[in-house]
């Protein structure tokens, strides 16, 4: 899962980056709205938890701006004001849940997987696609019943391709939601990547559209008999 | 009771009273003038029959075996002609002329036969004429002169009662709007007053109570901002705490101990604003500061940017020597130090922060200037005015409680502050204190 923090405080940001990465999660921070808008608009990520005391711009107005632009990524709302009026205010606006600080990491995980969930149309916590199930919130992937070990970007690589429902997703944006803004990246890190899903859950789990990106392939059988 | 219905029943009681003592008087007085008027009505009856025997003294000259009788057409009245030696020359008809008898010259009162007859008997010529009216007739008279006066005065205080309850009722409905107005009012409704046009006297209530009004809203509010400035100060550094100590408690290694470093700024950054509580509460307590020297804003500047980080990003801008102001030092020196730390926090990195001194008159008073002015992630001038921003705030410490610091410093010392947004897309932020020569 691909997170874009939106947070001033250095402190907070940090800790949040720290907590959701062991969660399994990939994770951008940026300070201000400007840099937000530009962030949701580079790299597409899966959910946003957004402060509403931004030092540009209020959090809401830059909540307003995307839902009026029409960005239907999910939003949780994570501020230290607890006025009732402003979560209602929150909501109303398009934030998709609201969650107060301080906060435990496990809930605010829990709640963004949730997030996610809903919006890739899934009510279970469990990714099935044949004999594969994912679960994100802890990160574990089982084949046929067997867990199989996945570093936290192979994690994400899975995710993105099992929301994508078969859609074909371009390496562009494969790179963005695996690694956001870092931009020490080597150029074969996805093929690499997309190497390793292959040889642990199966080669026709990744179907590559050659010039045109990758999709996820029917649903895995046993690696024994796939491969 | 109410006002209204006190005042309708000592204005219709006062109304009646008077009337009512009006009317005994002229019940009185009236019934005195219809007597007199009747017997003056008897006596020129009296008189009118002696001036027809002096035109015609004939049949009275001679005394009569038997005496005339006449029958009037009323009951209620009876004469009587007598001698000098007491013979009946002339009677009405009847026991009412007999009655008549040994009558004494001048009016007199006889009751015959269960009635009550007024008489009155004039000497002339020897001769005693007396005339008289029944008691009946006059008090029918006199009831008949009462009633036509008392109807019209009913009425006419009847509808005097009316117009005053009507006449109060719409003197005194500003007042009753204003009293439904409050009582309906929820405490928390604080907005202001309507009744309409209010009378002269009810106006000063009106505006008196909506400027209260608009007072404790102002407050209201301004206490709100300051519980939700506090209550952010507090958890967002708590909330670095908590996150880096779960984390801590996960891992293991450096990582750890960076978590567990994190956490010990967060209680650092939690203790500052401990101490910036202290200090507000500390302000408004006064009596610490009730006799201090003048301070001079040199020293106080250059103290606030000791060991300030991004202290080097500070322009200086002096229009002036050293001048003093009448503030505490300590507390000048924690003004100017939160806002250049507010400036520095929100300007960017290779921005530089302006600071320039200089004196004004203004409203016959001598003030010391300190601009503040820094380059931009301020928030925006959309929340600016004469009041301070909403939603400002410092990424590494107390913005909100700082500025609100500032604020009262300024208040308490007969200064200002004052922020409005710069070409640069940062902010302003004008401290004034009284200068001191």
């Amino acid at each position: 899962m691909h997170v874009l923090i939106v947070e001033d405080d250095e402190l907070v940001a940090s800790g949040l980056k720290a907590g959701l990465e062991l969660h399994h999660c990939v994770v951008d921070h940026v300070r201000t709205g400007r840099e937000a808008q530009h962030a949701l608009e580079q790299f597409n990520p899966d959910v946003v938890v957004l402060d509403l005391g931004l030092p540009d711009v209020d959090g809401l107005e830059v909540l307003a701006q995307w839902r009026a632009a029409g960005v239907q990524t999910p939003v949780l709302i994570l501020t230290a004001r607890d006025a009732v009026k402003r979560r209602i205010e929150g909501l109303e606006t398009g934030g998709d849940d609201y969650v107060l600080k301080p906060f435990e990491l496990d809930e605010l995980a829990a709640r963004l997987h949730a997030l996610v969930r809903r919006a890739a149309g899934r009510v279970v916590a469990e990714i099935c696609h044949g004999d594969l199930t994912v679960r994100p919130s802890t990160g574990e992937v089982f084949l046929a019943a067997k867990p199989v070990s996945l570093s936290r970007r192979e994690l994400a690589l899975l995710e993105k391709l099992l929301n994508s429902r078969g859609a074909v997703l371009s390496e562009e944006r494969l790179k963005d939601g695996l690694y956001g803004m870092d931009t020490e990246v080597e150029s074969n890190a996805l093929n690499v990547h997309i190497y390793h899903l292959r040889r642990k859950l199966g080669k026709h789990l990744i179907i590559t559209e050659r010039g045109v990106g990758y999709r996820l392939g029917p649903p895995v059988g046993r690696p024994g008999i796939e491969t | 009771m109410s006002l209204q219905s006190r005042l309708l029943a000592m204005l219709s009681m006062s109304l009646i009273g008077l009337w009512l003592t009006v009317a005994m008087l002229m019940y009185l007085h009236l019934d005195n003038k219809v007597s007199e008027t009747l017997d003056q009505r008897l006596a020129a009856s009296a008189n009118m029959v002696a001036g027809l025997i002096a035109q015609q003294p004939d049949p009275f000259s001679q005394p009569a075996r038997e005496p005339l009788l006449l029958s009037p057409l009323s009951e209620g009245v009876a004469c009587q002609i007598r001698s000098a030696n007491g013979d009946i020359l002339l009677q009405t008809a009847g026991p009412r002329g007999a009655s008549l008898t040994d009558a004494k010259p001048g009016f007199s009162t006889r009751t015959v036969s269960g009635e009550e007859w007024r008489l009155y008997t004039l000497e002339q010529n020897g001769l005693l004429i007396t005339t008289a009216d029944r008691g009946t007739e006059r008090r029918q008279l006199e009831n008949g002169i009462i009633l036509v006066m008392a109807v019209p005065f009913s009425l006419a205080l009847l509808g005097s009662l009316v117009v005053l309850w009507w006449g109060v009722r719409r003197g005194l409905e500003p007042l009753q709007k204003l009293y439904r107005e409050l009582q309906l009012r929820e405490p928390a409704n604080l907005k202001p007053l309507s009744i309409g046009s209010a009378p002269a006297e009810l106006r000063p209530i009106v505006n008196t109570l909506n400027s209260l009004f608009a007072r404790v809203e102002r407050t209201v509010v301004r206490e709100q901002r300051f519980a939700s400035h506090t209550a952010h100060e507090f958890r967002t550094p708590l909330t670095g705490i908590k996150t880096h100590l779960q984390v801590a408690r996960r891992i293991d290694g450096e990582q750890q101990q960076l978590a567990l470093a994190r956490a010990e700024m967060g209680v650092q950054r939690l203790q500052n604003v401990a101490e910036q509580l202290l200090m507000l509460a500390r302000l408004e307590s006064q009596d610490d500061w009730r006799e201090f020297e003048p301070c001079s804003v040199g020293i106080a500047i250059h103290e606030a940017l000791v060991d300030m980080p991004g202290g080097e990003r500070v322009k200086q801008f002096t229009e002036t020597g050293d001048v003093f102001v009448r503030a505490p030092h300590p507390l000048v020196v924690i003004a100017v130090r939160n806002l250049l730390e507010n400036a520095l926090k929100f300007s960017s990195d290779n921005q530089p922060v302006e600071l320039r001194i200089s004196c004004q008159s203004s409203n016959h008073q001598d003030l010391v200037r300190l601009i503040i002015r820094d380059g931009g992630h301020s928030p925006s001038s959309s929340h600016h005015g004469n009041q301070l921003p909403q939603n400002s705030r410092s990424p590494e410490q107390g913005h909100g409680l700082g500025l609100t610091i500032v604020e009262s410093i300024a208040a308490q010392f007969s200064g200002h502050l004052r922020a409005e947004g710069n070409a640069s897309g940062g902010m302003d932020w004008e401290l004034a204190l009284p200068r001191v020569f």
